[in-house]
């Protein structure tokens, strides 16, 4: 490899890494942009994670598919989870394999094997990340009734715009 | 084996005493280091503590950076902090592009660059809130620092491409089997390769050994999740028997560092064999074992074969080796088609007699090959492995008191023998 070879392969390597910066970010922008949003019933819980910063750990009624229903999911499968207004909140419906035709629904991965409690499902909108003392502090304020407000795009991606009290 | 290759400052230093005191020529000298692929006059160890603290530096340079990163800069406007961050990784990488370039240099610039790289991608998902399945995060951090890691063909950039993989590995493979890892350890042997280094050929090495096993839980759990099982075991009796073999295929290599990578190859296999026969000496261990394994059509078996079967063909011509080892070797497919397919686990007890030999006989041949061959890790690792299995067996005994009398007899006699011929062969050697 020459010398001018060799600058194009740098050159080519750093557009690379900047490709995969613009994907994750496009990745978690788009349904911000495109999306329409939804508010839902949540709790936080476990702040901290090593890698990425201290966070809130979001958990919803519809994160875990009933034990019955299960055992039709995989580790790795997509789930869809059509929502329905009621007020100013949005009820889940039971998980389901095929993507519904109409109406608002979140897309997600199921990320754990069939278990007494049946199955984890993630949507992506799991994390609210906030300084240590802010995310300890929204654990405890909003146990009990918090309301989390999400942007929903057409094909189900979700992404987390905040977090309030009921 | 070149085991004092292993330790080049050493004899460096050592050679440079000799040459001063007369001992030794200049030129004899030189030719002693040529063997182990090094000089007097070389000067690599005071750049090595330059290298080392400037390394540490330099990742503590990145830990600051993303501890700076996980403090949630709330009330600055998203934008600022996540294109700052993209900026560093710009600025980082192309100063450190153009040093390399220009002369070969640059890799602090780019290793931090790389973390920079990494931090950018933990900030978009921080600020984006994304936590639908963060070991992708690793992922994308890894590839992205894959081709750098090639094109410089540094080590300290490889080894944090798979410090990063093997992150990524042990998250991902929760989940699903990690089918990628092919990439990162491609493109670790490459560089290992490129840059004649034997470090990072055995780091990698350990690094498929970790993911094969990983595999193999999947072959067991699919689809759920991946399932340690008893067939692990025997996955790593043939890929032990491997890497023993290619260790000494290319110990007879030219190139100094294949010849340290064999070394050390051979050195690891030889451990690793030691630790994985330990617990075969015990009934319980081995009654478990051959409890739960599964038929002949068990994958552990398969994949264990895999790697088994070209170890025998390379024990088969290769005869460098010790005896006892390349017979092991040769008959190591045989003895686990028989653990999964015809022996039951009502003969835990003989299985462990001759494991317990088998131990034993594998001390002597150490003790005997430190003596012959002035190898003191050999020597030393046979004394230890004596007195562990005396230790082990006086506690938990075979076959209850008379059982273990019968066997610490067996054991005395049999040492006693090995000591005789030893003694009677070093006298023949005397009188020649």
């Amino acid at each position: 490899m020459n010398n001018r070879q060799r600058k194009f392969a740098f050159v080519a390597a750093i557009l690379f890494q900047l490709v995969i910066m613009a994907g994750v970010w496009v990745n978690g922008f788009y349904p911000l942009w495109l999306g329409e949003e939804v508010r839902l019933k949540t709790r936080p819980v476990d702040p901290r994670d090593l890698f990425r910063g201290n966070y809130a750990r979001l958990h919803y009624d519809f994160d875990t598919i009933e034990p019955g229903a299960s055992a039709d999911f995989r580790p790795g499968d997509v789930v869809y989870v059509p929502l329905v207004r009621h007020g100013d909140l949005w009820d889940p419906q039971p998980a389901q394999a095929s993507r519904p035709e109409s109406g608002v629904f979140l897309r997600g991965r199921v990320t754990s094997r069939p278990w007494r409690s049946g199955s984890r499902v993630t949507f992506g909108i799991e994390a609210l990340f906030a300084p240590k003392e802010k995310a300890l502090a929204l654990e405890k304020q909003l146990r009990h009734a918090a309301v989390a407000v999400v942007r929903v795009a057409p094909n189900g991606r979700a992404a987390l715009v905040s977090v309030n009290s009921e | 084996m070149q085991l004092l290759g292993l330790l080049r400052r050493e004899l460096r230093s050592e050679c440079r005493q000799w040459v001063d005191d007369g001992d030794i020529s200049a030129e004899q000298g030189e030719r002693i280091l040529a063997r182990y692929g090094t000089s007097l006059e070389d000067v690599s160890d005071g750049s090595l503590a330059y290298k080392v603290l400037v390394g540490v530096a330099l990742l503590f340079a990145g830990m600051a950076m993303m501890l700076l990163v996980s403090a949630n800069w709330e009330e600055i406007p998203r934008a600022v902090p996540m294109l700052g961050l993209v900026a560093t990784t710009l600025v980082l990488n192309g100063i450190g592009v153009r040093h390399f370039l220009r002369d070969g240099s640059g890799i602090g610039w780019l290793f931090v660059g790389s973390i920079s790289y990494g931090a950018s991608i933990m900030l978009i998902a921080q600020i984006y809130h994304l936590g639908e399945h963060f070991p992708d995060g690793l992922l994308v951090w890894a590839l992205g620092v894959a081709p750098m890691a090639l094109l410089t063909r540094s080590r300290v950039i490889a080894l944090l491409m798979l410090a990063l993989a093997l992150f990524w590995l042990m998250a991902e493979g929760q989940f699903s089997p990690p089918w990628a890892m092919v990439l990162f350890l491609g493109c670790s042997v490459a560089v290992a390769r490129m840059a004649c280094s034997a470090g990072l050929m055995i780091v990698t090495v350990a690094a498929a050994v970790t993911w094969l096993n990983v595999l193999l839980g999947w072959a067991y759990g699919y689809p759920w999740r991946p399932d340690i099982e008893a067939g692990h075991l025997t996955l790593n009796m043939g890929l032990l028997a491997l890497i023993f073999m290619a260790g000494h295929r290319l110990s007879a290599t030219t190139s100094v560092y294949l010849r340290r990578t064999a070394t050390l190859l051979s050195l690891w296999a030889l451990r690793g064999y030691l630790l994985l026969l330990l617990p075969f000496t015990f009934t319980e261990f081995c009654e478990g074992y051959l409890k739960e394994l599964e038929t002949v059509m068990d994958p552990g078996l398969w994949m264990g074969l895999l790697a088994a079967i070209p170890a025998a063909w390379l024990a088969l011509r290769n005869r460098s080796a010790h005896p006892l080892s390349r017979g092991l070797v040769m008959g190591l497919p045989l003895v686990m088609v028989l653990l999964h397919g015809g022996i039951s686990e009502s003969m835990a007890v003989p299985v462990t007699v001759l494991v317990n030999l088998l131990v034993l006989g594998s001390a002597i041949v150490l003790v005997q090959q430190g003596l012959l061959k002035g190898l003191s890790q050999y020597f030393y690792s046979g004394v230890a492995l004596l007195l562990v299995l005396g230790m082990m067996r006086y506690v938990d005994l075979v076959g209850d008191y008379v059982g273990g009398s019968v066997l610490f007899l067996l054991a005395a006699g049999i040492l006693f023998l090995a000591a005789h011929y030893w003694r009677d062969r070093q006298g023949g050697a005397g009188h020649e």
